[in-house]
């Protein structure tokens, strides 16, 4: 006799329910789940099922299509099928070729606007926003008033986060200590980022395949999307890209993950080799771009 | 025989009165010659359902002359009074080609049947019935007499010039002896809304029946005699007669307080009456007549008695009695402060409230005293009251208050926190330094970071923003509270400029829609016209459709007519109904043909924003749209266009309410159609604005 539902038997993610759910989520946030991550799904959104007094994934399905509420039940599931895993000043190397060799470049670019604008799209809980921001400071090429640092996520949860600027040690592993002591205030509750630096962040909530929402952002000097298109899948990654060509000024520059590249995405960007990085370029001539005429 | 005679013969035969129904129905199917004999069998029928099938049907019937003559003779019918009435009924129903024939029988019959011949006249929108109707005030018989000048009171769905031939008629009827004639006529000339002189009026004032219309009339004339009759009236030993005169004293009072000489007049009448005074305050004091206790308020303000103050005061926090107690205790002027103030005291919040709000529209300018009692009630424990005294500080505080007012900003009571903005916000404009001072120690990301917003959104107003209070507002923006953040919006968007533009605009990325909204509000306020465009195309969320564009309608109605027009087809009916109120207050007639595709949308919520945008101007082609509504298939959409067309007498629109009361079978849309079927504001309305003539009528139930 097979035993009676209860809260100890939960439903597991059949194949069938697997394939729906994983095309649903895709198209909707373009996060990616390839064929061996049935499980890892079960296991985020298992929860959802259980506080929606669900039964199935079937059903949970459904309800992501067509109930009412569903807008909210987004909002919820994101929260458990974005990765957002993140650090300050993150992948060194990069950051250094963005202080040294494209900030002055950026500056001589910018300087007629008076104002540089750097957007990190998929920020997460905020900690490479105000490592560019800090790297900008300590550039020296610009005044406080002239900088401004968006921070983009699909997380709601991250986004308030990351406009609270408090982080635990574990944020700080590869900050240099004299950074740390300059940008940081040590409170009960974490490490503050200090009101000069936050001042001049904003963050928002934003999903990336929505273009509508990228246009509220102005036109930017470069564009930070590092460890974001590794979750995406190849039709989202290319509209994601379009939208950054669109957003970035002529000379504009993105910065991927180190293991990210446009290979196979894009050849509209031109290829920039750094001392130690490989950045993409918006032509300062583009065909595609009739802001340049 | 043809079939449908045999048919309906032998349905009209059976016991089963449902199957007589039935025949009364298929009588449109019978050849003329045999029609009119059933017809009457079946308006002769025992059962009342029979009756109202066959006058319903004799309407449609083909072979009209033979009918109509065939229901005038049903009028002579002595023992069978159903009969009678069904054809009265059935003749209404045929309307205007009944007449005719209607008037031939009124030389003939005898009284009883010409009484109903009256009845008939008076239910036909005609000109011939209303002229017929005022001969037949000249009947031999009283009763058909008195039923004419009762039909009159309805001349006026016949038309203006309809109307004043009732009116001249009926006044002639004013001078005759009979009691019950001049009744029935005063009552008609009240429905009429006819505006006549004093003296018309004037030889009822003693006469038991008749005098509650002098006294009405009295109210609406600047004759001396008019007044003083009124005054005398309100210490009557009737208690009726007082009613009257309190409730056209306090009515006329109320709907035209600019009008100081009748106040005047009044007033000095009044106090001069022994008792007066002991009787209105009787009507103040009494709560189931509200309508009289309201008027009372009004009259018993005229004698300026201190004493009456605490009658007032338990009104101050009943909706429909506020303004009359607020307008009685205008008359006390400064007077009435300190009374009211020590009666207040013992007074639950809202009075507390009510009382602190009112209290400075008593004084030409503020006394220190009145100003610390203000002070002294933020320290009341009634959020209400400190939210009231906050609203009046906004106006009457000072300097001093600034940093008092400032503790209040961030208050867990929205109402208080509320007010003590907008306080704070208005001292601001008007104190600037003072201000500054009261947000020096607030940090921009402390809690009271909106505070300091507030303030330098406030001075950016006027003018006194400095460099470093856009530092503030940037790190504002960067606040984990989205009240501050919403605070730093709305100061930005009075600062201005296009970095300010770049931070609001990005702001509607926002996770809190309430920052959202604010950065919309924000955008409004730049004139940002291309963003919030692009918000209205590409937003999912109505209620952030609808703020944008309301922002955008204030910078640039075309834009907003382009945004909006799109989306009037939405199929989500919130998006659209959003759109369909846009376009309706822009108010442009260009824009209209987009309000009557509107009514073609599937939803009725829809259909009924729509609708009541289009009433706000009713011409010819609204009327028509609002015609055909009341086939919608939606028994809302029904009754709301038969309100709306209720409350616009055109000839037009009531046959076209008629028609449809025949065949409307929602209860609902019925009683709809009924109350806008009686409700005349007829040609008056045009000018009751500028005379009281047409407010008052007698006892007040006429209308
Ligand atoms: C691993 S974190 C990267 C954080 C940071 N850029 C770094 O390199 O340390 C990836 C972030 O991308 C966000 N993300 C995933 N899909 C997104 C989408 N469609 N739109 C916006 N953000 C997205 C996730 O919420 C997550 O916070």
């Amino acid at each position: 006799m097979p035993k009676p539902p209860g809260p100890w038997s939960e439903p597991s993610l059949k194949p069938e329910e697997y394939r729906l759910l994983r095309d649903l989520i895709s198209a909707r946030t373009g996060i990616l789940f390839g064929p061996d991550a049935r499980f890892s799904l079960e296991r985020r959104l298992r929860e959802r099922i259980a506080a929606l007094n669900l039964s199935s994934f079937a059903e949970y399905h459904h309800y992501l299509r067509f109930h009412p509420l569903s807008n909210a039940e987004w909002e919820e599931a994101t929260e458990l099928l974005t990765t957002n895993e993140t650090y300050l000043f993150r992948e060194s190397y990069q950051l250094r070729a963005f202080k040294e060799e494209i900030l002055p470049m950026l500056a001589t670019l910018a300087r007629p606007r008076r104002r540089l604008t750097v957007w990190s799209a998929g920020c997460s809980t905020g900690e490479e926003v105000y490592t560019l921001a800090i790297l900008i400071l300590e550039s020296g090429l610009f005044q406080t008033s002239q900088i401004r640092v968006y921070g983009s996520d699909i997380s709601k949860r991250c986004v308030a986060a990351a406009r609270r600027g408090v982080y635990g040690a574990a944020a700080f592993r590869a900050t240099p200590p004299e950074l740390k002591r300059q940008y940081f205030t040590e409170q009960p509750d974490g490490f503050h980022v200090i009101d000069r630096v936050r001042g001049m962040c904003h963050f928002g909530q934003m999903n990336l395949l929505n273009d509508d929402k990228a246009k509220l952002l102005g036109r930017q000097d470069a564009i930070f999307c590092r460890n974001v298109l590794i979750y995406i899948d190849a039709p989202a990654r290319k509209k994601i890209i379009d939208v950054f060509l669109e957003r970035l000024y002529p000379g504009g520059v993105l910065f991927l993950g180190h293991s990210e590249s446009l290979l196979n995405v894009s050849t509209a960007f031109e290829l920039l080799h750094l001392k130690e990085d490989l950045v993409y370029r918006k032509p300062v001539m583009s065909l595609r771009d009739p802001s340049n005429g | 025989m043809s079939d449908a005679v045999t048919a309906v013969s032998w349905l009209l035969k059976q016991a089963e009165p449902e199957a007589r129904r039935l025949a009364a129905q298929q009588m449109v199917k019978v050849p003329a010659r045999q029609v009119c004999d059933l017809l009457i069998l079946a308006l002769a029928d025992e059962d009342w359902r029979v009756r109202k099938e066959a006058a319903v049907v004799a309407s449609s019937i083909e072979a009209r002359d033979e009918v109509t003559a065939a229901l005038i003779a049903a009028l002579d019918e002595k023992v069978n009074v159903g009969l009678r009435n069904a054809a009265v009924e059935a003749l209404v129903a045929i309307g205007s080609s009944a007449v005719p024939a209607t008037v031939n029988a009124l030389q003939r019959l005898d009284a009883d049947g010409r009484k109903l011949a009256v009845e008939i006249l008076g239910g036909i929108p005609d000109d011939r019935s209303v002229l017929a109707l005022t001969l037949a005030l000249a009947d031999d018989d009283a009763n058909v007499r008195s039923a004419a000048a009762e039909a009159l009171g309805s001349a006026d769905r016949a038309g203006d010039e309809a109307r004043s031939i009732a009116v001249n008629a009926l006044v002639l009827v004013l001078s005759s002896d009979e009691v019950f004639l001049k009744l029935a006529a005063l009552d008609a000339l009240t429905r009429l809304g006819a505006d006549l002189p004093w003296k018309t009026f004037e030889p009822f004032i003693r006469d038991p029946v008749l005098r509650r219309y002098a006294i009405s009339a009295a109210a609406r004339s600047d004759d001396v005699d008019a007044l003083d009759a009124l005054a005398l009236a309100t210490a009557d030993p009737s208690r009726t007669i007082v009613r009257e005169a309190v409730v056209a004293i306090g009515e006329r009072l109320f709907g035209y307080p600019s009008d100081l000489a009748f106040k005047n007049e009044i007033e000095r009448r009044v106090r001069a009456v022994p008792m007066a005074h002991e009787r209105v305050r009787a009507f103040a004091k009494q709560s189931d007549d509200h309508r009289a206790r309201a008027a009372a308020f009004l009259v018993l303000g005229l004698f300026g008695d201190t004493v009456d103050i605490p009658i007032f005061v338990e009104a101050l926090i009943d909706d429909e009695l506020l303004q009359h107690a607020e307008r009685a205790l205008q008359c006390f002027g400064s007077e009435a402060v300190g009374p009211l103030l020590a009666v207040a005291r013992g007074e639950e919040p809202a009075v507390r409230a009510s009382v602190l709000s009112l209290v400075p529209t008593l004084q030409p300018g503020p006394t220190p005293e009145l100003h610390d009692t203000i002070v002294a009630a933020l320290s009341d424990d009634s959020p209400e009251v400190v939210a009231a005294a906050l609203r009046v500080l906004a106006s009457s505080g000072n300097a001093r208050d600034i940093a008092k007012i400032a503790t209040f900003a961030t208050h867990a009571d929205l109402r208080v926190a509320a007010a003590a903005g907008a306080a704070l916000s208005s001292l601001a404009t008007r104190h600037a330094k003072e201000a500054r001072k009261a947000f020096e120690g607030v940090g921009a990301s402390s809690p009271e970071a909106s505070i300091a917003c507030l303030v330098i959104g406030a001075l950016a107003r006027v003018g006194a923003v400095q460099d470093d209070d856009l530092a503030v507002l940037d790190l504002a923006l960067a606040h984990g509270d989205a009240r501050a953040r919403r605070a730093a919006l709305d100061a930005l968007a009075v600062v201005g400029g296009d970095a300010a533009a770049d931070a609001i605009t990005f702001a509607l990325a926002d996770e809190e829609r309430d920052v959202q909204l604010a950065a919309i509000r924000a955008l409004g306020v730049l004139g940002r016209t291309e963003v919030l465009t692009s918000v209205v195309a590409g937003e999912r969320d109505p209620g952030l459709i609808a703020a944008a564009l309301r922002a955008l309608s204030v910078r640039d109605p075309d834009a907003t007519f382009e945004a909006a027009r799109p989306l009037v087809s939405s199929p989500d009916p919130s998006i659209a109904s959003a759109a369909v109120e846009a376009i309706g207050r822009l108010g442009a007639a260009r824009h209209r043909d987009v309000l009557f595709e509107a009514l073609a949308h599937k939803d009725p919520e829809v259909v009924k924003v729509a609708l009541s945008e289009i009433s706000s101007q009713l011409d010819a082609r609204a009327l028509t749209h609002l015609g055909k509504c009341l086939d919608h298939e939606s028994w809302e959409v029904r009754r709301l266009a038969c309100e709306l067309l209720g409350s616009h007498a055109r000839d037009g629109v009531q046959s076209m309410l008629h028609a449809r009361l025949e065949r409307e079978k929602d209860p609902l849309v019925r009683e709809a159609l009924t109350m806008a079927l009686s409700i005349r504001p007829s040609a008056l309305s045009s000018h009751a604005a500028a005379s009281p003539s047409s407010v008052a009528s007698p006892g007040g139930e006429a209308r």
